[in-house]
């Protein structure tokens, strides 16, 4: 049994860090096997507190981009052109981040808090600052985190919480906040007596187009007391929305419910369950973690990578994860130097099944398996043509190196791979035999092509 | 057509492994050739499902235009509903048949979904839903895609590829989207899922040296199952050699800007050629109306219609898209479901000016098939069929319209019926009784049913009615006279629309008059949020 301390294989190595950190490189493979997996979980979770940190030059950039896009209607630019800016901003900060953890739990937030652009004008100022907003909570308080996002402009929109006003309260957002937020349906513990209850103890909140300020409206605000989930909610005014997320937060379920989506979205999918009878171990232990520290993401994320579950989880359990788009693309471009920001890049990464800041509905992205499809399949193999040409292009002095074409072990590890599995290797190699006469270069694109669309670089 | 003959060897020689599949997935197979598709194709019903995603306002796409006897939904209908219902002279009167009696009409941004209905060819199911309704998108979309309660784990259509036993890649069912939905999921069969046709190729399928990479992608399937998630992996691999390899040089149709008019434009290049593809799926997203529904609905319904005209004639709100009207042939073995995972509440929410429909339950479906034919041994019987749901009173409206008919019977309906390949899961509920016809004489006893039906007792819901009512029978020569006008697809066209009169709405049906655009419900719903956010 290893313990927190004990030397970290090769495999974990590449697992760990292909789950929450954009993917290894050869380099972090080589250093990090053999001592301690704690003391890389521990540089993982090192991250300066974003609120009082020097901004980084990328953060400048948000900034700038979120002031270019506040008056978008009438711009010469059009939103979609705003729109793959902003992509392209995220997708560098993604590759260049000194903290690959807290970009991914960004990446992880936007899935659950999924607020998608308007088209076809996105309000694409909306969304960057709502971005941030998840940046900063990324490996906080998931309460201070849903406090935040229920007041958030763009929120505020996207679920209608902005129409919600008595006496005919909008449910919109009280019911997806249950679903998708807080307590889920595995199975759902709430009514839809609960749901309405819930909309009234929400109206009132609306958010100024131009300036982006929330206020809140006495007179739209229902008066009257609510009951949810068996408590009473007396009228608080503009401080009541935090008596339901502590009403929501306190019910058994939720810690068990977020912690499904960390392991889901950072680990593997778990089978189907009854989350309150019959959970998922690593689901279980998730969820005392977060209930121990009453709600910090850090201390969840810490027992989520050190639990047994996630660092041997084993493929034949199917405790896998298929990774998302906008993961491999960004373990990509971090490996080969090559930038994101271009449209050539969201192009395949949309045909891959993502597109940032616009994600298919309420619900996010799928998970897992969901990922696997001949549509995403062609884009991740057209990825690696594309990424290819993109190295190949480099000036010589800011070319990483890449081990010579036949070397397939050296290939393995360049793209982040603890090893190849015998299938793998077995067909790769064939291939290359069968391409012998082939220019290298034109050898080298296929086996890029081939090793992004291998089981082993698509499943971690 | 790799798998087709990949199974086909299979079957005669064993196993079919790797050494076998190689030759086959090289450029030398690039071109397609209907001989090596299964020769059953040809003969064999299609099935397009378009699911209506978000919960689609059955209250505005079926409207009440009139109080009948026990039932005052009209006047309940606007009563609860002050700023998003349709006065009865803006609806397009549902008035073959004996339909009339019941006083609903179809929203008037249908005008291509009211033709065919005139030319016999839809039936609309009334209160469909399922027991113990979820009101949530994710649960209800599963349990309307798979029929499974109350835990959904496959899809009806995947359920029917495991009972036909078909291979992976094989192009038999197909979504056109990113993801391969639940629907097309079996519990050991998949469907495949495409962009578009033109999409469904490799960036590097010039490059020489083509062949051998793609071979190598399909032998990633050899992946040890010892590991599911990466076997599933590089089945998906495999899987995407062969579709691309049955795709190459097929014909494919101009992009269209309105992604669910690509979709069926789509859909029908793929039914009108030899590619074995029989059921198809294709999604319109953006139903969710919580707010200011008036604005984002109706150009929502005039996209879907807009869509179902290019699919069956070929042009988008009058305007020639190219491929002219679908092929008599495969029109008479299409049938297409439209579908959404709920419908919304009775009553509006919100203040006025920006009212929209919370989510509800209970719906209307839709069913389009070929042109009514008495010679058919597989027939829809159009029209309405099903109870609608009561709707309280006028002092004491009800909230929400209750199931009057079990989805799971109208799935089983098409599976039984049109596809001939009913679902054990389904056997105990039953198809519905009327709903499509097989045998000798199926055409013609469908049209005699549909002229027939007497009108439906409204006052209780009940388990579905629809038994032929001899006596009954006055409106079939009219039906048959408006399918007549136009005899080689059964559909009037948009100029002889306005022709055909009726007590449709008071505009002429023309595009500009309903104030459509290309696009308009992308745009409008994007208006919406502008001014909500403007009143905000």
């Amino acid at each position: 049994m290893a313990t927190p301390s004990s030397p970290a294989t090769r495999g974990e190595v590449a697992r760990l860090l292909g789950r929450v950190a954009f993917g290894a490189t050869a380099a972090d493979l080589d250093h990090w096997t053999g001592r301690p997996y704690v003391e890389l979980v521990e540089q993982l979770l090192a991250v300066p507190d974003p609120a009082t940190r020097a901004p980084l030059p990328d953060d400048e950039r948000r900034v700038a981009l979120q002031q270019a896009t506040r008056n978008a209607p009438g711009a010469e630019t059009p939103p979609a052109e705003y729109l793959r800016q902003a992509q392209g901003w995220w997708l560098e900060r993604m590759r260049t981040t000194p903290w690959p953890l807290e970009e991914r739990m960004t990446l992880m937030w936007h899935g659950l808090f999924a607020t998608a652009a308007d088209r076809p004008r996105p309000d694409v100022s909306m969304l960057l600052a709502q971005n941030q907003t998840l940046r900063l909570n990324a490996l906080g308080n998931f309460r201070s985190m849903l406090a935040a996002v229920t007041l958030d402009p763009a929120m505020l929109h996207w679920l209608d919480g902005a129409q919600n006003a008595t006496p005919a309260p909008n449910e919109n957002y009280a019911r997806e906040f249950f679903e998708l937020f807080t307590l889920g349906k595995y199975p759902a513990p709430y009514t839809e007596t609960d749901i309405r209850q819930a909309a009234r103890v929400l109206t009132g909140w609306s958010a100024d187009p131009n300036t982006r300020t929330v206020s809140f409206s006495k007179a739209r605000h229902d008066q009257g007391t609510k009951t949810v989930l068996g408590r009473t909610i007396g009228n608080l005014d503009d401080r009541e929305y935090h008596e339901l997320i502590g009403v929501a937060l306190d019910h058994p379920m939720a810690a068990r419910f977020v912690a499904l989506k960390l392991v889901a979205d950072l680990a593997y999918v778990p089978a189907a369950a009854n989350l309150l009878a019959s959970p998922d171990p690593l689901v279980a232990k998730v969820a005392s973690a977060l209930r121990a520290s009453n709600w910090d993401l850090r201390e969840a994320v810490r027992a989520l990578v050190l639990a047994d579950e996630f660092r041997h989880g084993s493929g034949a359990d199917a405790r896998q994860l298929v990774r998302q788009p906008a993961e491999l693309v960004a373990a990509s471009g971090r490996l080969f130097n090559v930038r994101l920001d271009d449209n050539k890049v969201l192009d395949v990464l949309s045909r891959m099944g993502q597109r940032l800041f616009d994600p298919p509905n309420v619900g996010g992205w799928p998970r897992g398996p969901a990922w696997l499809s001949p549509v995403t399949e062609l884009a991740r193999y057209d990825w690696g043509i594309v990424c290819h040409a993109k190295w190949n292009g480099l000036p010589l002095t800011q070319r990483p190196a890449v081990p010579a074409t036949d070397d397939l072990d050296g290939w393995a590890a360049r793209v982040g791979l603890d090893a190849l599995s015998p299938t793998t290797r077995s067909a790769l190699s064939r291939y290359l035999a069968e391409q012998r006469t082939a220019a290298d270069v034109d050898r080298r694109a296929g086996l890029v092509a081939l090793l992004f669309t291998s089981p082993e670089w698509t499943v971690i | 057509m790799t798998l087709t003959r990949r199974r086909f060897l299979a079957g005669v020689g064993g196993t079919a492994g790797a050494a076998l599949l190689a030759p086959i997935v090289g450029p030398a197979h690039r071109a397609f050739g209907a001989a090596l598709v299964d020769p059953a194709t040809a003969i064999r019903n299609r099935l397009v499902v378009i699911f209506l995603q978000g919960g689609n306002d059955g209250l505005n796409t079926v409207i009440p235009r009139g109080d009948v006897a026990g039932a005052a939904r009209h006047s309940i209908y606007r009563k609860v509903r002050p700023s998003i219902s349709y006065a009865a002279g803006d609806t397009l009167a549902l008035d073959a048949y004996s339909d009339s009696a019941h006083a609903l009409g179809l929203n008037r941004a249908l005008p291509t979904v009211h033709a065919l209905y005139r030319s016999g060819r839809v039936a609309i199911v009334q209160g469909v839903d399922y027991p113990s309704h979820s009101y949530s998108h994710f649960t209800s979309t599963d349990i309307w895609q798979s029929g499974e309660l109350p835990t959904p784990a496959s899809g009806w259509i995947g359920r029917h590829l495991d009972r036909a036993g078909i291979g992976e890649g094989e192009l038999r069912a197909v979504a056109v989207g990113t993801d391969l939905p639940l629907i097309l999921r079996g519990r050991h069969t998949p469907g495949t899922a495409i962009r578009s046709i033109a999409a469904t190729e490799f960036s590097d399928a010039a490059v020489k040296g083509a062949g051998s990479r793609h071979a190598t992608l399909a032998r990633f399937s050899d992946y040890p199952r010892a590991e599911p998630v990466r076997h599933a992996a590089g089945r998906i691999a495999a899987q995407t050699v062969d579709v691309v390899s049955v795709l190459r040089g097929a014909r494919s149709p101009a992009e269209q800007p309105v992604a669910v008019v690509d979709g069926l434009l789509t859909a029908r290049t793929l039914l009108e050629q030899p590619l074995g593809v029989e059921t198809i799926f294709v999604r319109q997203p953006g139903y969710d109306t919580h707010v200011a529904e008036t604005r984002t609905h109706e150009p929502l319904l005039g996209d879907l219609d807009g869509a179902l005209e290019a699919f069956f004639l070929g042009s988008f709100r009058g305007r020639a898209l190219g491929p002219g009207p679908l092929a008599p042939s495969v029109a008479a073995r299409t049938l297409v479901l439209v579908v959404s995972e709920f419908g919304r509440r009775i009553g509006e929410n919100g203040a006025a000016a920006a009212g929209g429909t919370d989510h509800g339950a209970a719906a209307p479906v839709f069913l389009i098939g070929p042109p009514p034919d008495a010679a058919a041994r597989v027939a829809l019987v159009p029209g309405l069929h099903g109870d609608h749901p009561a709707m309280g009173t006028v002092a004491l409206p009800a909230d929400n319209l209750t199931m009057t008919t079990d989805v799971r019977r109208v799935f089983q309906s098409i599976l039984q019926g049109w596809l001939a390949s009913p679902d054990p899961m389904f056997e105990s509920l039953g198809a519905l009784p009327n709903l499509i016809l097989t045998g000798a004489n199926a055409g013609a006893k469908a049209a005699t049913l549909a002229g027939g039906r007497a009108p439906k007792r409204v006052t209780a819901p009940g388990p579905t009615s629809g038994a032929p009512d001899p006596a009954a029978g006055a409106d079939l020569a009219g039906a048959a006279a408006v399918a007549g006008e136009s005899p080689e697809f059964g559909v009037a066209l948009p100029e002889r629309r306005a022709a055909a009169g009726g007590d449709g709405p008071s505009v002429p049906l023309t595009a500009a008059a309903l104030g459509l655009t290309i696009g308009a419900g992308a745009l409008a719903a994007h208006r919406v949020r502008e001014e909500a956010r403007e009143e905000a």
